[in-house]
């Protein structure tokens, strides 16, 4: 078949994607967890041994190998581990991260586990807590150790294009702090201290952004500016006016700040937001804050329709993800996953703007052979132009 | 006393005003009953169908639980003397391996402004757990929490064991979280399935037969 003909290289193809132009194929992306990890080389006969240091979602790093086998467009890659280390508990499930987050291991039912949030250090904390507060330290060496010479060598040996987080969110973070139902309710009644907190986080992200943009800017693709969910399955978690109000400024500035230093470095480089759940009423701010990529557009959310999503803010945003991860990666049948990935590819594909991805790190309950045959739709139906 | 100023009250979250509004409820003579359920309840039913219809969101339905908290503890001493008979009695939890327990919360502080008893258990409980709880209560419904698509496996087997349990067939079993949907409710077993919180107190009391 003449129209199955590669003429791009891995990293061409993204960044035309993100370009809004056609590309050869839609592009392919993914993350992943430890277990679905070893499950997929397993299933895909790669021997290969790998030290795996799972990130505290579970999620490990994709080696170029296994991404070059499975046929991924895009490799995530991680920033350096500081220096200090992070308060340490006397029980061998719970750890704490950079953040003072208290972790749990919570066994699943499949086997493996997953790490949970279980004391969020600020619950109690006043504005004048935060100030003698332990914030991570941007400057720290160890931010940055390493990280030149790995996304070089990505870059410059490999065709992958470069996914990357520096600094993250803000205003998840802030409920990673606080506590989720403690920070909703501040920000109903406590506004004054939500301003505190979020400038604080906002402060770390920006020091992070900065530091590891110059350090490595020049070979990230996409640079990740969150996890920041703001919806739940049904409805945003706050109100377009509260958000506007409390939360916009924060990541205006910041985002902005990433952006330009990111495109000094890389003219073409694009900043993508990760937002879970029923978001579609904040998309029209986002854009107006210069977003270029949205991810995950989660399918079984409200309103999250792809194909009214594309004719709503398709000109203006590109879409990164749309795989199911709630139903059908982990409980649909090989035919379902096919199904479902021409579908977003016939309605985010057109006119480039689209990489098919999982919405969420895979998790282990994803049989291989449904990411396979999420892999063969890309294959099937991805090739340009669009007619599927 | 006059209803829609509680309503009114409880929407808006103001706590000291719903105390305020309870305390001269009560010094003018007005049951604690007829406080709760003519007053407090249809407030927070009204929160519960403002979050549902996409007009308020989660903080200030936070703000609004609470304020309700606050008036409900001025009677609490009143209406367990008066052995107030409530709605009905509900045993609640986020499912074995799961904890994630925001939406279970809300869920629990609407089934008490409905008026129902609420025995909430926590995060990741087993299915005996759950089926003690259900026997030392006395319980008429169990309210089966799930946000992960790793957990739902856990809900499937927890609804099967309550079910087959000496307890199986007198008490009926709710269950919700985002990843759950009406197929997966009905396929595992359950008797009924909440979209969102206010849509399960209004399952919960469908199940007992005393629909709103």
């Amino acid at each position: 078949m003449p129209k199955r003909i590669k003429t791009m290289t891995r990293r061409e193809r993204v960044v035309n994607a993100l370009e809004h132009r056609e590309p050869d194929r839609v592009p392919m992306s993914m993350s992943i967890t430890i277990d679905a990890y070893n499950n997929l080389k397993r299933y895909l006969g790669i021997e290969l041994e790998e030290d795996l240091k799972p990130g505290r979602w579970t999620e490990v790093p994709i080696h170029p190998l296994v991404a070059e086998k499975f046929g991924l467009d895009i490799i995530w890659l991680p920033a350096g581990k500081p220096h200090k280390k992070p308060r340490q508990s006397e029980d061998p499930d719970k750890w704490y991260d950079g953040w003072g987050v208290e972790w749990t291991k919570i066994p699943l039912a499949n086997g493996g586990y997953y790490n949970e949030m279980t004391c969020p250090p600020l619950k109690d904390a006043t504005i004048d807590d935060l100030n003698d507060f332990d914030w991570p330290d941007p400057y720290d060496p160890g931010v940055v150790e390493g990280v030149r010479e790995h996304y070089r060598h990505i870059h410059n040996d490999t065709e992958f294009a470069i996914l990357t987080k520096f600094g993250g969110a803000v205003f998840e973070q802030a409920w990673y702090l606080r506590g989720m139902e403690k920070f909703l309710l501040d920000m109903a009644e406590n506004e004054e201290f939500v301003e505190a907190l979020l400038k604080k986080i906002a402060k770390v992200q920006m020091g992070l952004d900065g530091v590891l943009i110059e350090a490595a800017g020049e070979y990230v693709d996409v640079l990740r500016l969150s996890g920041e969910d703001m919806g739940t399955q049904e409805n945003p978690i706050i109100s377009l006016p509260m958000f506007r109000r409390m939360v916009r400024p924060h990541l205006e500035r910041l985002w902005g700040y990433a952006k330009e230093m990111l495109q000094k470095k890389n003219p073409k480089a694009k900043i993508m937001l990760h937002s879970c759940g029923a978001i579609r009423p904040f998309i029209s701010d986002w854009i107006d804050m210069k977003l270029d990529v949205l991810d995950p557009i989660q399918p079984l959310a409200k309103g999250m329709d792809p194909f009214e999503l594309k004719a709503q803010f398709g000109d203006n945003l590109a879409f990164h993800g749309g795989i199911d991860a709630q139903h059908v990666l982990p409980f649909g049948t090989e035919e379902e996953v096919r199904e479902h990935t021409r579908k977003y590819i016939k309605a985010l594909a057109p006119g480039g703007g689209y990489i098919c991805a999982p919405v969420h790190n895979v998790q282990g309950d994803v049989p291989p052979e449904n990411l396979v045959a999420m892999r063969d739709a890309v294959e099937e139906f991805g090739y340009y132009p669009i007619d599927c | 006393m006059n209803p829609t100023d509680f309503i009114d009250t409880v929407v808006e979250g103001d706590g000291e005003k719903v105390k305020q509004l309870v305390t001269e409820a009560l010094e003018k003579g007005t049951a604690a009953t007829t406080i709760l359920t003519e007053g407090l309840t249809p407030g927070i039913l009204k929160v519960g169908e403002l979050f549902h219809a996409g007009e308020i969101f989660l903080p200030e339905m936070l703000r609004s639980a609470k304020a309700m908290r606050a008036g409900v503890s001025l009677l609490e001493s009143i209406l367990s003397s008066t052995e107030a008979n409530p709605m009905g009695t509900v045993v609640l939890g986020t499912v074995k391996g799961d904890l994630h327990d925001i939406g279970k919360n809300i869920v629990g502080m609407l089934m008490k402004g409905a008026g129902f008893e609420v025995f909430d258990l926590g995060v990741d409980i087993s299915a005996d757990r759950f089926i003690e709880s259900i026997s030392a209560q006395k319980a008429d419904i169990v309210a089966i929490s799930a946000l992960l698509s790793t957990t739902m496996p856990a809900m499937e087997d927890t609804v099967k064991i309550i079910k087959d349990s000496d307890v199986g067939d007198r008490v009926k079993i709710l269950v919700g979280g985002a990843p759950v949907n009406p197929g997966f409710a009905e396929k595992i077993g359950a008797d009924s399935y909440g979209e969102d919180a206010p849509e399960a107190v209004k399952k919960a009391m469908a199940l007992i037969g005393k629909q709103n």
